[in-house]
């Protein structure tokens, strides 16, 4: 038995807003509650309406900033917040990410995959993103390398931290991006993949 | 309103402004700022004074804007004290026929509150007085206007009066004036003004409690007179008729040497001579002259840079967007056209491009994502570019400092960052953010080659390198909001390392 999804959507935009309110209706468990352009709006009828999901826009006029705007819409009570934005720099997804929102999706993608992220979220998977943010081994930076060939070795965020004259909060935030980079649920998965993918045979810079 | 005071006034105020030290407006404890914001924009828009700044770098509109208003501010205030010590000034109305007595007398007022404002952080005393002639030998006074005599001084200044020459029998002996000191430990600058003369004295601090002897002819060092005659309400300096510029340098020579000097902890002693040089005639002449040359050096220096800036975007646009363009163009009316997705690739790398010139020109993302998120997306696109390894961190959130700060900050660690790029060859980069205790401490250091502080300090000043120097506006800049420091330590072969620290309040 299928749960029903129900949606609201908060998009400036009007083509897009458009086209997801068509292309999500179509959808036989998806129930697109409400639309609206504002902010202030958007949270007037995410209260009003109690949707599951509210697919959130980050620019939207007459907000203060897109981090208030998520702030605000992951407030309301028992919604989850999904991000859906032309925004693509990690720097802010991950400022976005870290305020608790359940998915980010680029605005490229189709409608087919916005419900299936939806869907994801309804059963529990958090976060959600677009396939190009967790495009693995290929985003990988120079620094994320050098964490992995020494998760790879087995240390721990402690001896990290001092090798790499970071704090352990640093640490921990790599290897929590690494998780979401990779599409991995946990640090034994990610020890695991580090081992397997060569990272502990490899030298580690001076 | 009276016009030629206002007039005055304003054009003193608006020189005065323009180059107003941020210092000034703390100096002058001004405190009302948030309850008077409406009216300054007001002001400021009416007048558009400001526009000027708009044009200098670009935190001119932040920081000078900022400028601006404190000054705005502190012209409201002034004014404000200006009128407030003239009675019903507001309801006076001006005939330029009729300048004399009671306008006079105003305009007096105005000129020395305003002088004394402007030295308010060193002004010891400002007070009306009530005096006899003889205390006063050189300030040409009327005894005739005069407006409040106190009883006990009356008398006095009658005794004192008679023993000097016999008055005649209906004549007031007493005159009030204005008297404003400003002292540092040794010197004392002593003016006073009543009826259209303002009159400066350079006396030694230990004498100044006998006013009457210690302001001798020899030291009375400048005089404002204004002329009644032929033209009424224009002030001129040593008989001759002063503009608002020399007006204006005069009390800026004031006030940079004394406020400058007490603030600096300079010897005492370097304080007398150079203002009072400044002030007699000759000499204030050259000054001025001196200072009106610093100022078109000044505007060459913002055209030079408006210049430099619209380079820079049209080389950016030339490089990276014209040619990807034309690229793409080629590739679609080529043999072999590019498939849609390689299309897509191609707008995207032009459109990452033109936002990157964008961000460049005006954060949009500083306002949107705050600091700590644009210099994280800063160092990614380092790391990216150089594929060095690359350590951001910051853990606690970053209070939200004023968007002036934020922006020089931004510009700061971004700086920094080029210059890593451009000379360290560094194979490691690390930007550090810590707050505690109302300190923010931004750090940015790379192992890289490194360069000699002194050799390179060298060879800006023969090629005139921009970054360092930047930098240092900058803090300075920030220095407008919160006690700030600035320092870059590098050794060969040691790599270098930025550190910018600033005491904020919450
Ligand atoms: N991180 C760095 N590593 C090595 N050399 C540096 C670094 N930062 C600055 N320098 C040196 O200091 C000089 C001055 O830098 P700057 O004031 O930014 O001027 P510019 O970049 O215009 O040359 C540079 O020419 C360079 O030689
Ligand atoms: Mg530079």
């Amino acid at each position: 038995m299928m749960t029903r999804i129900g949606v609201l959507i908060v998009e400036d935009h009007q083509v897009t807003l458009e086209g997801l309110t068509t292309g999500l209706s179509r959808e036989s468990d998806i129930d697109v509650l409400g639309t609206a352009t504002t902010s202030d709006q958007g949270l007037e009828m995410a209260v009003a309406l109690k949707p599951n999901i509210i697919l959130l826009d980050l620019h939207l006029p007459g907000s203060t900033g897109p981090k208030t705007t998520v702030h605000s819409f992951c407030a309301v009570d028992g919604a989850h917040v999904i991000v859906f934005s032309g925004e693509n720099r990690m720097a802010f997804i991950q400022a976005v990410l870290s305020i608790g929102v359940a998915g980010y999706l680029l605005k490229s993608e189709n409608v087919g995959t916005v419900a299936d992220a939806m869907r994801q979220v309804m059963i529990g998977k958090k976060p959600v993103l677009s396939a190009e943010l967790v495009s693995g081994e290929t985003k990988i930076t120079k620094s994320e390398q050098e964490v992995l060939k020494m998760l790879a070795r087995g240390m721990k965020y402690n001896e990290i931290a001092e090798l790499r004259q970071a704090s352990p909060a640093t640490v921990r935030k790599q290897t929590e991006l690494l998780l979401l980079k990779l599409g991995l649920e946990s640090r034994e998965q990610l020890i695991a993949w580090a081992v397997q993918s060569g990272y502990g045979n490899l030298e580690l810079e001076p | 309103m009276n016009p030629i005071v206002d007039k005055t006034i304003d054009e003193f105020l608006k020189y005065l402004i323009e180059v107003m030290p941020p210092l000034v407006a703390d100096k002058l404890g001004i405190t009302e700022r948030v309850d008077r914001a409406n009216a300054v924009n007001k002001v400021g828009t009416e007048s558009g004074q400001w526009g000027r700044f708009s044009n200098l770098r670009e935190y001119s509109s932040e920081d000078m804007g900022r400028r601006a208003q404190q000054a705005i501010y502190q012209s409201l205030w002034l004014r404000e004290m200006a009128y407030r010590m003239v009675p019903g000034h507001k309801e006076t109305k001006y005939n330029p026929d009729e300048f004399a007595g009671e306008e006079i007398e105003e305009a007096t007022r105005a000129l020395m509150t305003l002088l004394s404002a402007t030295l308010k952080g060193l002004v010891l005393e400002f007070n009306e007085l009530v005096s006899d002639v003889p205390e006063l030998a050189p300030l040409r006074l009327s005894t005739t206007d005069v407006s409040e005599v106190r009883e006990d001084t009356a008398n006095q200044a009658q005794d004192n009066g008679s023993e000097r020459k016999t008055p005649a029998p209906n004549e007031k002996k007493s005159i009030s004036y204005l008297r404003c000191r400003a002292s540092s430990s040794t010197w004392s600058l002593s003016m006073r003004g009543a009826h259209g003369r303002i009159e400066f004295f350079l006396v030694p601090v230990l004498e100044i409690f006998k006013f009457s002897r210690s302001e001798t002819p020899g030291r009375l060092k400048s005089v404002l007179q204004m002329d009644d005659r032929n033209a009424p309400g224009i002030w001129s300096i040593d008989k001759l008729p002063a503009d608002p510029d020399e007006l204006y340098y005069l009390i800026r020579s004031l006030f940079k040497t004394l406020v400058f000097a007490s603030a600096q902890g300079l010897k005492d002693d370097m304080i007398g001579p150079t203002i009072f040089e400044n002030l007699e005639g000759a000499a204030l002449r050259a000054t001025v002259r001196e200072l009106l040359l610093a100022e078109q050096n000044m505007a060459q220096k913002i055209v030079s840079q408006q210049e430099e800036i619209q380079n820079r975007i049209a080389r950016d646009l030339h490089d990276a967007v014209i040619a990807d363009i034309m690229t793409l163009k080629r590739q679609l009316t080529s043999e072999r056209r590019i498939n849609d997705s390689e299309l897509i690739e191609g707008l995207d790398a032009v459109s990452q491009k033109l936002r990157e010139i964008c961000q460049d020109l005006a954060p949009r993302d500083l306002i949107d994502w705050g600091l700590k998120t644009v210099i994280a997306d800063l160092l990614e696109r380092v790391e990216q570019r150089t594929g060095a390894d690359c350590t951001f961190e910051c853990e606690r959130d970053l209070p939200e400092f004023p968007y002036p700060v934020q922006l020089h900050v931004y510009r700061i660690v971004q700086e920094s960052l080029t210059n890593i790029e451009k000379y360290a060859q560094a194979s490691r980069i690390m930007v550090f953010i810590e707050v505690s205790d109302n300190i923010a401490k931004f750090t940015i250091k790379d192992n890289g080659k490194g360069v000699d502080v002194t050799e390179a300090e060298a060879r800006k000043s023969v090629e005139g390198g921009t970054g360092q120097s930047g930098n240092k506006e900058r803090a300075e800049m920030i220095r407008c909001y919160y006690p700030a420091r600035l320092r870059f330590e590098s050794e060969q072969g040691k790599g270098s390392t930025t550190t910018l620290e600033m005491r904020y309040n919450d």
